[in-house]
């Protein structure tokens, strides 16, 4: 499991998140969203490695992530950039295949993982094109196709593996959005924790099992849903007064622009 | 992107895998090498018959053939001259598919972004200075001490331009080039303060090094160098895998479980290694870096499992032929082999850039 206790991180002088403590459970899709700057992406880069809190402690399975090997931890989990571009002429295939670089497989396994990674992404059929050729949202895709790749090569039991995306459909068309979300929830759902940075609130309201709302470094709602997407936090969040509708029967709210 | 982008290739399996087309390419690659090896002992001014080259080489065991023509020229000229180009050759061709690699960038060359500038003017200094005191009551000489200078050269000159170009994990293409002309000039201008101190023997042989050449071929720079290139083609393999990694980007190479650190570490410390040795005993010899990863890039793909050691293989081959035209087209001269790979590696290169165009100014 993923812990953060007290993690405080800054750039400079510039504190971009302040003592942020957050368990991590398995088998739940947990958004987190906020402002730009909010501190977001800093929380999955701290959980990732890539980033030290310069204070406090972010733990994975009772151990520091800064101190764990890069190739344990890649068993454990795998993380969906924001953006990634690649100089060379790598076709797809090759792509996603990278995602088991270092679980050591290869021939038919590696070949049937890679070609289940895709279809699953909706890029059945696209193997053997080039990278470089294909649009942004179909980039997008063909790199969570290689973050699937590493979770299924991994022989850890799916409870124990955590999913960690950065804004994963933010150059996704409307339909693929949808299918990427409903991939992530069913992830969760077989037990993988699932870690979501998530700008559109409505994807938020939908998919998420827990929902940790972000403003200066901080987090101000914590909770499901229909407990954190209220109009007063969100307008303390993004500084603007959001209309919060529930239908009559539902749990989940929608979350619509003020009248123009 | 446009389907006319620069990414166009020459194959691609219909499931987009290139594995095995890359075993297939190095097994290929390996008969090439055997045959340039065989026509490079044949072929110079005194032409050797390739059935007379196979018997001599099958006689190394007999004591009484050493003393013909044909035996002395294979012996003692043509042979090192030709594992010596075999190891420069694949030195230098490997070297710049994983600088490329390294600074995610088809543009990295040692040859051209001052690599070879700085392991040049390492062992320039040796020549004109000396050996240090304290190394010759080692009992360096000069020529086992070249090699090493020239390996501190080019490491040096690897890990400033790597800290200078890439910030955050990310490499300009920009400054990395700039960088590269910066330091090159700083080489060239303490090669003119060596020059000018130097005396006529000595300028002579930094003539030599400016050009290139495998001329001065001698099994002893032979066993000089092997200490330095042997572990270049045997740890090439083990870097590989992370140098793929690296090509995502440096956080996501960390994601998929790659000691970003130590690839980095080992992959310019190889480089360093690679380029000491092959400017140690050949000069500065450009454009086989860039223009070999590039062709096999079109082919095998970027994957390095299988770019590394084919660059390795056409870069022998292709130093080989390269160093059969500088033998045969001034005869009785020869023509510096430096010459002969920047009249067909600037041509290319320039057309690269043309195909590139937009493209570099990420």
């Amino acid at each position: 499991m993923f812990e953060m206790h007290d993690a405080t991180f800054s750039y400079g002088d510039n504190t971009v998140l302040t003592r942020f403590s957050r368990r991590f459970e398995p088998g739940r899709l947990i958004a987190i969203a906020g402002a730009n700057g909010a501190g977001k992406s800093t929380i999955l880069k701290l959980l990732t490695g890539e980033l030290k809190a310069a204070s406090g402690h972010v733990l994975f399975r009772d151990h520091e992530v800064g101190q764990t090997k890069p190739a344990e931890l890649a068993m454990y989990r795998a993380v969906l950039p924001q953006n990634s571009e690649l100089s060379f002429p790598f076709t797809v295939h090759e792509v996603a295949g990278l995602g088991l670089s270092a679980s050591g497989l290869d021939g038919v396994r590696k070949k049937h993982l890679i070609r289940e990674a895709l279809t699953s992404v909706d890029l059945g059929g696209y193997q053997a094109r080039f990278y470089q050729q294909l649009s942004g949202g179909e980039q997008q895709r063909v790199q969570l196709a290689r973050v699937l790749c590493q979770l299924l090569g991994s022989p850890i039991a799916e409870e124990r593996k955590y999913l960690l995306l950065d804004e994963p459909v933010s150059s996704l068309d409307i339909r693929h959005q949808f299918e990427t979300m409903q991939l992530a929830r069913r992830y969760a759902q077989q037990g993988l924790g699932v870690i979501a940075v998530l700008h559109d609130l409505n994807l938020v309201s939908q998919f998420a099992d827990e929902v940790v709302i972000m403003h200066e470094g901080c987090s101000i709602a914590d909770g499901t849903p229909e407990q954190t997407l209220r109009e007063d936090v969100l307008e303390t969040a993004f500084g603007i007064r959001l209309q919060v509708k529930t239908e009559p029967g539902e749990l989940r709210p929608h979350i619509m622009l003020p009248p123009v | 992107m446009d389907p006319t982008s620069p990414f166009l290739q020459f194959a691609s399996p219909v499931d987009g895998d290139r594995s095995s087309l890359g075993i297939a390419i190095v097994g290929l690659l390996l008969i090439g090498l055997a045959v340039s090896c065989l026509a490079s002992l044949a072929v110079g001014p005194i032409r050797i018959p390739l059935e007379t080259v196979v018997a001599t080489l099958s006689q190394w065991h007999n004591p009484d053939q050493a003393h013909t023509t044909h035996a002395l020229v294979v012996w003692d000229i043509r042979l090192p001259r030709t594992i010596m180009g075999v190891l420069v050759g694949a030195s230098l061709a490997i070297s710049g598919a994983m600088m490329q690699s390294l600074f995610r960038n088809p543009l990295a060359d040692p040859g051209l972004v001052g690599v070879s500038s700085g392991a040049a003017l390492a062992a320039m200094s040796v020549i004109v200075l000396g050996v240090p005191a304290v190394l010759e009551s080692y009992g360096f000489d000069r020529f086992g001490f070249l090699p090493l200078a020239a390996f501190v050269g080019s490491l040096i000159t690897t890990t400033a331009l790597y800290m200078i170009s890439t910030r955050k994990g990310r490499t300009s293409t920009a400054t990395m080039l700039l960088a590269g002309i910066a330091i090159a000039a700083l080489a060239g201008a303490f090669t003119g303060v060596l020059v000018y101190m130097s005396t006529d023997q000595q300028l002579r042989d930094l003539t030599f090094w400016s050009l290139g050449s495998l001329a001065g071929a001698t099994w002893g720079k032979i066993f000089a160098i092997i200490p330095f290139t042997l572990p270049v083609f045997l740890l090439a393999s083990m870097v590989a895998n992370g140098l793929n990694g690296l090509l995502l980007g440096e956080s996501q190479a960390l994601h998929i479980g790659i000691n970003v650190q130590r690839v980095k570490a080992l992959a310019v410390f190889l480089v360093a290694l690679a380029v000491g040795a092959a400017v140690s005993v050949s000069g500065i010899i450009g454009f086989v870096g860039i223009v070999v990863p590039h062709l096999l890039r079109l082919i095998v793909g970027p994957d390095n499992r299988f770019l590394l050691p084919s660059c390795a293989l056409l870069g022998a081959s292709l130093l080989l032929c390269a160093d059969m035209v500088s033998r045969i087209i001034v005869v009785p001269a020869e023509l510096p082999i430096g010459i002969v790979t920047a009249i067909l590696g600037g041509p290319f290169f320039l057309w690269l850039l043309l195909r590139r165009r937009g493209y570099i100014d990420v």
